[in-house]
């Protein structure tokens, strides 16, 4: 029977003609067009459904799985007109060849229908993957591609998830954590300096503060200066570098009003700390 | 207890409040019988809690000071009690008591200070819904306000009464002269799109629904419905039951005796800002009323924002129709008010 089945491949195999590999070809297309639709669709929709921006955003990748996969069932069910036998015998056989000669390839699709389903990450979230920052921008088949700070564009092979760690900041919420450090001379005023600091934080035009969302801010004391961390919500990720940027310049900007100064680095400056 | 001062009063309750002005009423018979519970008065700018308030105050004439602050509080010492005060202290939009800026709580904390330690007198408070929650997040101050209060929205049957109220009867002539198959609750619209590889602009075609018209379908036409019913319904759902942004927009429909169901249209736009008119937008609906110098102060010291730019963003928001300039004092459109609002929750500057 599997003999019969495999011959069928085989001459279904010979017998591809122009007219077959056209239609395959058309079709691919039309997957790849419907696909890139779908995605700009369901894009333009989360961006006007800011709450649920990444739930949108998450079906695009498992929207690409369905069509491309559809499109491979039609392709290999009605151009090449194979039974359902002959598609689990050509599956085996390509999984074989795969397997042995693309197994890269491979592992980066398996890790792709993994993130997909199992959703370590979505589109849209800020990760650290392979030794890369940044948002999301798709989840394809074969690679994650990030979006990192200064603007590069980063594919990381999905077979990452298999081997190494990877970091979601904000694990499909649109709001994200932000910490942020500021050191201080020792015998600054520190209280007035945390005042400061909170002021800053729950001013900025970028803080999400909620009940499950506090800002909250920490006193470190080192040897030769203090340290505050912030650790506040910002309200979009997107906005995270410039919510940084934001608080760290009005902070500094008030510090300086007030007389709080950075800390004098002893070694640079040992002389003077000596005396 | 209640005083037959007050059951008299109670008679003539402001429309849909009575349930509030109860709860109130109750709050000062408790602090009578020793339980002090203050008060916040939380509402949107139009919903009328100033009117609230002077219910509150014709109420109880002698035993209510009432203190309004009318613009942002910048000194402590322009918050301290007056020593002839009576039992029962209102402080109407406590909002201008802090600024979204870096030292803009000094005030604020002070007064909340205040509020504390004043033990023999009952504090009744208004604020701007969006400063509210703002401040709840970040000074907890609903912990200074066990009894807080959000004014509801009118529902139609009052917002009729509301809106009619300044007219004699039969005044108002309410005509049903809208066609509804010739209504177009979808219109076509061109969105331009600027292509990745070659950035040429091509234009998409998408479409624009009519929600007023395709509600109007949907809900409005019953058999035996009557034209005021609609317009009625219509203008609340509009409105969201606020009775401020209901007259703007009632004015806005009446073509005065008339008043058209074809004049109904509750489009209002899109609204399209970088991120500082945003802020700027959000600091305008928080306050109420802000005067530019005030905008200023909070913009420019400690958002490094430059007047040029704030006269900039003035400029475009104006344009926008969405807010609008009274003497000195900017603030938002009643009509527009909701979509403001929506606008900023969506981009995350109201939460």
């Amino acid at each position: 029977m599997a003999q019969v089945d495999v011959k069928t491949i085989v001459s279904n195999f010979e017998n591809i003609d122009l007219n077959t590999v056209f239609l395959s070809f058309f079709i691919i297309i039309f997957a790849v067009i419907l696909s890139k639709i779908v995605a700009f669709l369901l894009t333009k929709i989360s961006e006007k459904t800011w709450k649920h921006r990444l739930d949108f955003k998450s079906i695009i990748s498992i929207s690409n799985v369905l069509i491309y996969s559809l499109a491979v069932y039609y392709i290999l069910a009605s151009v090449f007109a194979l039974s359902l036998n002959q598609l689990v015998i050509f599956s085996g056989f390509i999984g074989a060849v795969i397997g042995f000669g693309m197994r890269n390839l491979f592992e980066d699709i398996a890790g792709g229908i993994i993130v997909t389903m199992e959703k370590p990450y979505q589109v849209g979230d800020r990760i650290e993957m392979g030794g890369y920052y940044g948002e999301v921008k798709d989840i394809g088949l074969r690679a994650t591609r990030l979006v990192t700070p200064d603007d590069s564009l980063v594919s990381a092979p999905n077979n990452l998830i298999f081997t190494q760690c990877v970091a979601s900041g904000n694990s499909g919420s649109p709001e994200m954590m932000a910490t942020l450090d500021i050191y201080i001379e020792n015998d600054s005023d520190v209280d007035l300096a945390m005042k400061i600091f909170r002021e800053a934080v729950v001013t900025s035009r970028f803080v999400y503060i909620c009940p499950t969302r506090p800002v909250v801010i920490l006193l470190n004391d080192y040897p030769f200066y203090k340290g505050l961390k912030a650790r506040a919500y910002v309200n979009d990720l997107r906005n995270e570098f410039i919510f940084r940027s934001d608080i760290t310049q009005r902070t500094w900007n008030e510090f300086y009003k007030r007389g709080i100064k950075p800390p004098k680095t002893p070694i640079m400056n040992y002389g003077k700390t000596a005396e | 207890m209640v005083t037959s001062n007050t059951e008299e009063a109670i008679e003539t309750l402001v429309l849909g409040l009575d349930e509030t002005i109860a709860t109130i009423q109750k709050a000062i018979s408790d602090f009578d019988s020793g339980q002090r519970l203050n008060i916040a008065i939380i509402a949107l700018p139009y919903a009328g809690k100033s009117e609230l308030v002077d219910e509150i105050v014709k109420m109880h004439p002698h035993e209510v000071t009432k203190i309004i602050f009318s613009s942002i509080i910048n000194s402590k010492e322009e918050i301290s009690l007056p020593d002839n005060s009576t039992k029962i202290m209102v402080f109407d939009n406590c909002h201008y008591l802090y600024m979204r800026k870096i030292g803009g709580f000094d005030v604020i904390k002070e007064f909340l200070n205040m509020i504390r330690s004043s033990d023999e007198r009952l504090c009744i408070t208004t604020w701007n819904l969006h400063s509210w929650t703002y401040l709840e997040q970040v000074l907890d101050i609903g912990k200074y306000f066990p009894i807080q209060i959000t004014i509801p929205p009118l529902n139609t049957a009052d917002m009729e009464k509301f809106v009619l109220s300044v007219y004699e009867e039969n005044e108002i002539q309410f005509v049903d002269d809208s066609d509804e198959k010739n209504t177009k609750i979808f219109t076509p619209v061109k969105i331009p799109i600027t292509e990745k590889i070659t950035h040429r602009t091509i234009n998409l075609y998408s479409f624009r629904i009519n929600y007023t018209a395709l509600k109007m379908l949907l809900f409005h036409r019953k058999e035996d419905e009557s034209t005021e019913s609609i317009i009625f319904k219509e203008l609340t759902n509009v409105s969201h039951g606020n009775p401020g942004v209901a007259t703007e927009i009632w004015n806005k429909w009446l073509e005065y005796p008339l008043i058209k169901t074809s004049s109904m249209n509750s489009d209002f736009g899109d609204i399209d800002l970088d991120g500082t008119g945003a802020f700027v937008l959000c600091i305008v609906l928080s306050m109420g009323h802000i005067r530019k110098e005030e905008l200023e102060i909070i913009m420019n010291r400690s958002h490094n924002v430059d007047e040029i730019t704030i006269n900039k963003i003035l400029f475009e928001i104006l344009n926008q129709n969405l807010i609008v300039r009274n003497d000195e004092y900017y603030s938002v459109k009643p009509e527009k008010l909701y979509v403001v609002i929506k606008y900023l929750e969506k981009i995350r500057l109201v939460w």
